[in-house]
């Protein structure tokens, strides 16, 4: 089941989900925010993937200027029976990363490449009218509520 | 690595191959690549694997051994390619007019010298 908090993020995630075969998928700001899911059951998991997702981001960010190494673009897991993705991109409304947990129905470099375009098709829907707002503490909490109801319709 | 770099040397040298790109049949990977400009080695990769893994489980469901070489030939050109030593995908992507006979012969000859 695939829900976004902004309707025009359903179907470009959709058509990610089905050309890459991946699980589960998030789509959130760098401040952890989730946008879009796929897959997720509870709201609890997405909040403490989304948080958790975020904070390795952020970590590898912080590696890669302390290495000089520019950014890293993506951060993979492997695993035996799942593997996760975690790929940071660059949009009109600021930073956004997705999650995204495979099998070994797929493969890495198909995950990547269907990720590529999930981040150009992204890009090239977002609506212009809306700009990034800071977030803040008192918003936080309403924000998330709000969020996760969109994403479970609930 | 000097069997797969010698590899994808060969084929990108056939007359009228454009590209070629040895992955890692598990992930999708590139381990080595020779492309003329415009072919993504790693669009390539990806989907070569996928392919021939996908060939695979038909061959199997149907009975049959996996498939030693993929064939896929549109109007554009012809895409060949096969697994290499267990861990490996070899993939050639050919204009029409390509000699297809020296690609499945490199790709043959990779086989039996990592098998």
């Amino acid at each position: 089941m695939t829900r976004a908090a902004e309707t025009w993020l359903v179907e470009p995630l959709q058509g990610f989900v089905a050309e890459s075969s991946a699980r589960l998928v998030l789509v959130m700001t760098s401040a952890g925010q989730v946008l879009a899911q796929h897959g997720f059951a509870r709201s609890l998991d997405i909040m403490t993937a989304a948080a958790l997702g975020a904070g390795i981001v952020a970590s590898a960010e912080a590696l890669a200027r302390l290495l000089r190494a520019g950014a890293y673009e993506r951060v993979v897991h492997e695993g035996r029976e799942s593997s996760v993705l975690l790929g940071a991109f660059d949009t009109p409304r600021g930073r956004w990363i997705g999650l995204v947990v495979f099998g070994p129905e797929t493969t890495l470099g198909l995950v990547q490449l269907f990720f590529g375009q999930l981040v150009r098709r992204v890009t090239a829907a977002m609506p212009a009218d809306r700009v990034p707002a800071p977030v803040l503490a008192r918003d936080f909490e309403r924000e998330l509520q709000d969020s996760l109801r969109a994403l479970f319709g609930r | 690595m000097a069997v797969i770099t010698a590899l994808v040397d060969h084929l990108s040298r056939v007359p009228g191959v454009r590209g070629a790109v040895v992955a890692a049949r598990r992930d999708g990977i590139v381990v080595a690549e020779a492309l003329h400009e415009g072919l993504d080695g790693d669009a390539l990769a990806a989907l070569a694997t996928s392919l021939i893994e996908r060939c695979g489980r038909v061959a199997r469901a149907a009975g049959r051994e996996p498939p030693a070489m993929v064939q896929l030939r549109a109007t554009g050109g012809t895409l060949v390619a096969g697994p290499v030593g267990g861990e490996l995908v070899a993939c050639a992507v050919a204009a029409p007019d390509a000699n297809l006979g020296l690609v499945r012969l490199a790709i043959a000859e990779s086989q039996g010298a990592l098998a």
